[in-house]
């Protein structure tokens, strides 16, 4: 577990040392094109001769930024409407589960694609459409929670006792679903850093001059040949945050559930 | 019978929605789309004429009304850039889709059953392990990375594939295996899941006390059971394929629908952009009605 919570943190330092990079990473270097790793850049060089480590870290600013963004703007959104259509019931949670079920019919990143088609690229562009497609399953497992919630007596004891909806939704209920809105989270932060450097790897997601994992792994496939580092350096850090986003949701959800036999 | 036509309910209803959500999209196009859509060096003419052959110059009610009306016909406009009907594009792009998720499925589900059921069968040891950390790896490689490491291997250094297209005569084995690994993954821990589930019932134990071999009791008689909830979760990643499916064929210059919606978003070809994504999504819709059907006539146990 160790390891990849210390590959999520090796994540935020990168990204924060992306911001004392400066100009370095877009000193373009004419008789370093596509040049094989030396001592001054570990990662060698890409095609206009910028270094590809500190290219990294930039990238890797982009993909937390926009994880971080885009999960806790869709957590807070989709708990907020799961949470009042759990809780209130009625023709409000019915059209809430219509609503759900209207996102969830458009397949995976194809509703993602389509929103950042319209609203044109850029990060903030990516975000927004990454929370569209995000407040989903947030809102889904708020509602599912707060409906078996609402009439447990710890909840109906805080009614009798005259507590208001906000005051009995947000400290009655909302402590008790937050685990399992934290592992969603979780797995979550895989899905956006995977979704955006999707989008960026398209052409749809971030612009240059500005550096994504995915928009590096395009332009690296046209010199595979020559420079194959330049696809694989950030598929490499990529692939690690996914794969420790995901593994620390599964240990969590396996901490939380004790009667579940699969890991 | 009710609960065919209820299924048939939400379906229409969904259609509905989907529909009228790609409807909408036109309309989000921040500033006005004819202008994006024509560039900045239109001049007003043209802009006038793309705008009355969208039907952008009457009311949104009436844009509405012609849509659906269309849409019924079947008709999805016509290219901004082919100039040629969308319905007819898509329906030439569409066989190379199809060809690539059928054959991402059928290598999904080739790995998958034998590795989820080695992995059950040997829960808690070491070739658990492995088959769950050769999964949980399947899920966290990126497809758009997958696919041009193995073009790199395989194609680059060892020379023993195409590198992309649809011609070569092993053009398919590279852009199956990146489009499947991921969709492997998750049928190998849900197999393993359901299978683990279903050991301990007492069908089992009663197959077994007859004698079968264990061959037969695994294979026939619990993994009948056991791919149920396994069948739903296809449908459901068929949603996850088809997303795949854009990168994928980007990846390997593969003539799909992917390609051209990339590609049409990229021309601002809208009338394209809104046909892909209406017919993928209602492909998906019905998949997953047909697979929400076939599970009820299939377990009893479900059946009202």
């Amino acid at each position: 577990m160790r390891l990849w919570l210390g590959i999520l943190l090796l994540w935020g330092l990168m990204a924060v040392a992306g911001w004392g990079v400066g100009n370095g990473a877009m000193a373009v270097q004419l008789d370093k094109l596509l040049a094989l790793p030396d001592w001054q850049s570990w990662l060698g060089y890409d095609q206009l001769g910028r270094p590809v480590g500190a290219r990294l870290l930039l990238g890797a600013q982009t993909s937390l930024v926009v994880a971080l963004s885009v999960v806790s703007l869709s957590a807070l959104i989709g708990t907020a409407i799961g949470l009042v259509s759990g809780y209130v019931g009625g023709w409000l949670d019915r059209f809430v589960v219509r609503v759900i079920d209207v996102f969830l019919a458009f397949p995976g990143l194809l509703l993602a694609i389509g929103m950042a088609a319209v609203l044109g690229p850029g990060v903030e562009n990516v975000i927004i459409a990454l929370v569209v497609v995000g407040w989903v399953s947030y809102a889904r497992l708020a509602r599912a929670q707060t409906l078996s919630l609402r009439s447990r007596e710890h909840v109906l004891a805080a009614r009798a006792l005259g507590a208001g909806h906000g005051r009995i939704l947000l400290r009655h209920v909302l402590p008790l679903i937050m685990a399992p809105l934290g592992v969603e989270m979780s797995f979550g932060v895989a899905g956006a850093v995977i979704s955006e450097a999707g989008l960026s790897f398209l052409g749809l997601g971030v612009q240059p001059p500005a550096d994504s994992w995915g928009s590096m792994i395009r332009e690296g496939t046209r010199y595979m040949l020559v420079a194959p580092h330049l696809v694989l350096a950030p598929g490499l850090a990529l692939m690690l945050v996914v794969l420790a986003a995901n593994r620390l949701g599964d240990h969590w959800r396996d901490r939380l559930d004790v009667k579940r036999l699969d890991g | 019978m009710s609960r065919l036509l209820q299924l048939l309910g939400e379906l229409a209803f969904t259609l509905w929605a989907v529909g009228t959500l790609v409807f909408l999209m036109l309309h989000l196009v921040p500033g006005d789309p004819v202008a994006v859509m024509l560039g900045e060096g239109a001049n007003a003419v043209d802009q006038a004429a793309l705008r009355a052959q969208l039907g952008l110059d009457q009311p949104l009610w009436m844009q509405y009304v012609h849509w659906w009306g269309n849409l019924l016909q079947g008709d999805l406009g016509r290219s901004l850039f082919w100039h040629q009907p969308v319905a007819a594009l898509i329906g030439e792009r569409l066989v190379y889709t199809v060809q690539l998720a059928v054959l991402a499925l059928g290598f999904a589900l080739l790995l998958a059953l034998p590795l989820g059921v080695w992995a059950a069968l040997h829960a808690g040891r070491w070739p658990d392990s492995l088959a769950m950390g050769v999964s949980l790896l399947g899920v966290s490689i990126p497809n758009f990375w997958l696919g041009p490491v193995l073009i790199l291997f395989f194609s680059l250094w060892l020379g023993w594939l195409p590198v992309s297209g649809v011609q070569a005569p092993l053009a398919w084995v590279l852009p199956t295996l990146t489009l499947g690994t991921a969709l492997a993954a998750i049928l190998t821990r849900m197999v393993r899941a359901s299978l683990l589930e279903v050991l301990h019932e007492d069908y089992l134990r009663t197959a077994r006390a007859k004698g079968l071999p264990q061959r037969v009791v695994i294979w026939r008689h619990a993994l009948g059971n056991a791919l149920l909830p396994v069948v739903t979760v296809l449908g459901l990643q068929l949603g996850t394929l088809l997303g795949g499916a854009v990168i994928t064929e980007v990846v390997f210059d593969w003539p799909g629908l992917g390609q051209l919606l990339v590609e049409s978003i990229q021309r601002r070809d809208y009338p394209v952009v809104q046909g892909v994504m209406l017919v993928v999504t209602a492909a998906y819709v019905l998949v997953n009605a047909l697979t929400e059907w076939l599970y009820t006539r299939l377990d009893p146990r479900v059946r009202p």
